[in-house]
């Protein structure tokens, strides 16, 4: 072992291996490792795996001792039952519900016979079970909810775990057990029936901020494969995030694929990471944000700005509330249209998918030389009453 | 017997076997930390690695390590003190209140009042400043230390970019006087998960990407990739009472 710089460890080959394997953007954990030639019983020790999506990866036999698992999540996980997670950062990953469960029979093993019993229980018998444990017989324990969801993390039988859904609310006291309740509900189950999406919705609504449960929001909202509302309630999350900023870039790429009211969301959503101004200036004349690929013309403009003062004339004006703008400039039309172009610069910059046609530059030109189609319609307006008097000559 | 480090520029070891003061002999150290730049030669792919924590593991053959004598109980390790001032008061309030109702006979209603009230409150303040030590250096048993920078939060670890130990002893060592061959090897190694990958290149890729990346590279600094296990030896040196 020579002594040497880190770069002399660096040849060719490997940067050639790393394009091979990323060049077409696959992100399959297993598709991944395959064409690095890793090997899953050793080559995931001790690794940095954290807000991994292992979604529709098969992670059988992989070895995960003493890794950083943080966050790590996915949908439709193909795992072993008692996976390899010695000394694993779990915490609200998709492996969180076993380790818990690892704990669970590390401190009683008595109970491991039982619940290797109750876990292949048939699903009429495992709902009746749990509405027993949970309901029936007397209050709920922690023991007896740690049971519960013990039973719940070895159930391998689809049906069964279904049918112990509807009873688990009173197994997840905190919003910790909750979270990692689905996260394994996802990783096993993915996203299908009533179940998926009623998890779904609590996932935007109460777990949005944390990592993995974004990372699958995420998912979700981008897979073109999901029905509609799951795809809407996700992204509903995933702009709301304190993560949003992560999935920026993702969202962009993938922007084609969301629906309308998807690309307006993400679009009111990007602005208001720059403050209230460059909100306001996302809005179109009805007050919906503006839809992605946005070409700006001055007409457009001038719209924009004629909605935003009405707006702020209707919502504003009979309180003693401060201007959509602080820029002098906003209290005119023209004024405003050109601090609204102005904010939309600053978001283009910063990757917002803005075009500006050539005619917005007339905006700024001092001896404004308007478009064709406003010089008419301004025309007609001032002209109307000449043309009225010649109307009614011509019918006298 | 010469130091290895065949990454020099991100973590590089150095020991001495001297006399010891109370034993035979002292193994001294120098570690230094420093973040490695890694670039192709087209200049495409850049990138930098931090480690973010690290093992010092030694072996002593032919010595028997004093018990007590290792290095991480003293206070000269200590590099940061976490400062925690907590104040609380305590305050009592209270209103007292009279009133007095006179009558007198004879038809002649007196009705005087007398009414007071007196507030009285008080409040006391106690202060006290706790003080911890967050050593860089940890012992951690059998002749092993974990190096961490201390992290105000403990979740997120600062990258390690300065050198550490600086020459101070580790631990002494009593020969054995059975054995004529003294040396004492010591292992600098890293877990995956504490190695830092950052770069502009990098920003391309997706997570799993990037994580995978990570992996990948730690194979590469491996001596033999194919027994890689999750663990990579930055540096390694052996020294021997013959060096001393």
């Amino acid at each position: 072992m020579p002594e040497g710089f880190l770069q002399d460890h660096f040849d060719a080959g490997f940067f050639g291996a790393a394009d091979q394997a990323f060049t077409d953007g696959t992100t399959n954990i297993t598709k991944l490792a395959r064409r690095l030639a890793f090997d899953p019983k050793r080559d995931f020790r001790y690794a940095d795996l954290t807000g991994v999506d292992f979604s529709e990866s098969d992670i059988r036999g992989w070895d995960f001792t003493g890794a950083d698992l943080r966050g790590a999540h996915g949908i439709g996980v193909k795992m072993d039952d008692d996976p390899l997670i010695d000394g694993a950062d779990v915490e609200g990953s998709l492996f969180a519900l076993r380790a818990e469960r690892r704990a669970l029979l590390l401190r009683h093993p008595e109970l491991r016979p039982e619940v290797n019993r109750r876990a292949s229980m048939y699903w009429s018998d495992a709902a009746l079970w749990t509405d027993d444990q949970l309901r029936k017989s007397g209050p709920v324990t922690l023991e007896k909810a740690a049971l519960v969801r013990a039973v719940f993390s070895l159930m391998t039988v689809p049906d069964s775990r279904a049918a112990m859904v509807p009873f688990m609310g009173r197994a997840l006291a905190g919003k910790r057990e909750y979270h990692d309740f689905l996260m394994h509900l996802f990783a096993s189950d993915g996203v299908s029936g009533h179940v998926g999406r009623n998890a779904v919705m609590q996932l935007s609504q109460n777990f949005r901020d944390e990592p993995g449960a974004f990372g699958v929001l995420k998912r979700i909202a981008l897979d073109v494969r999901h029905d509609g509302i799951l795809r809407r309630w996700a992204l509903e999350g995933v702009l709301a995030s304190c993560f949003f900023s992560d999935a920026v870039t993702d969202i962009m790429q993938a922007s084609v694929e969301l629906n309308e009211d998807g690309r307006r969301a993400f679009v009111g959503a990007f602005a208001q990471r720059f403050g209230k101004e460059a909100h306001e200036a996302v809005k179109s004349a009805s007050g919906k944000y503006l839809d992605l690929p946005l070409r700006l013309t001055y007409d457009k403009a001038m719209k924009l700005a004629e909605g935003s003062l009405s707006r702020e004339k209707r919502e504003y004006g009979w309180r003693d509330a401060p201007p959509a703008f602080s820029d002098k400039r906003a209290e005119g039309k023209k004024g405003r249209a050109q601090v609204i172009v102005e904010h939309l610069e600053r978001l283009q910059e910063a990757g917002l998918p803005i075009t500006f046609a050539s005619d917005i530059a007339l905006l700024f030109q001092t001896d404004e030389k308007r478009p064709e189609t406003q010089k008419r319609d301004e025309d007609r307006r001032n002209t109307g009453g000449v043309i009225l008097q010649d109307l009614t000559a011509q019918s006298g | 017997m010469p130091d290895r480090n065949p990454v020099v520029d991100l973590a590089n070891i150095s020991t001495r076997l001297m006399a010891g003061e109370t034993a035979d002999h002292a193994l001294k150290a120098t570690v230094v930390f420093g973040p490695g730049e890694v670039q192709d030669e087209e200049g495409e792919h850049r990138f930098t690695v931090v480690a973010t924590r690290a093992f010092l593991k030694v072996k002593p053959e032919g010595m028997t390590t004093c018990l007590g004598s290792e290095l991480g109980n003293d206070d000269g390790l200590v590099v940061a003190k976490e400062k925690k001032t907590v104040k609380t008061s305590v305050g009592v309030e209270g209103t007292v209140g009279a009133e007095l109702d006179l009558a007198v006979a004879d038809g002649v209603p007196i009705k005087p009042t007398l009414a007071g009230s007196a507030k009285g409150a008080y409040s006391a303040e106690r202060e006290f400043t706790q003080e911890r030590s967050l050593p860089a250096v940890k012992y951690r048993g059998s002749e092993m230390w974990e190096l961490c920078e201390p992290s105000e939060n403990g979740k997120e670890r600062k990258p390690l970019n300065r050198p550490l130990i600086g020459g101070r002893v580790l631990l002494e060592l009593e020969a054995d006087t059975a054995s004529n061959r003294r040396t004492a090897h010591s292992q600098l190694s890293v877990y995956q998960r504490d190695l830092d990958f950052k770069g502009g290149w990098l920003n391309c890729l997706s997570r799993n990407q990037k994580k995978l990346f990570g992996i990948l590279a730690a194979k590469t600094l491996t001596k033999e990739p194919a027994l890689y296990s999750g663990t990579v030896v930055l540096a390694s040196s052996e020294v021997g009472d013959g060096d001393a």
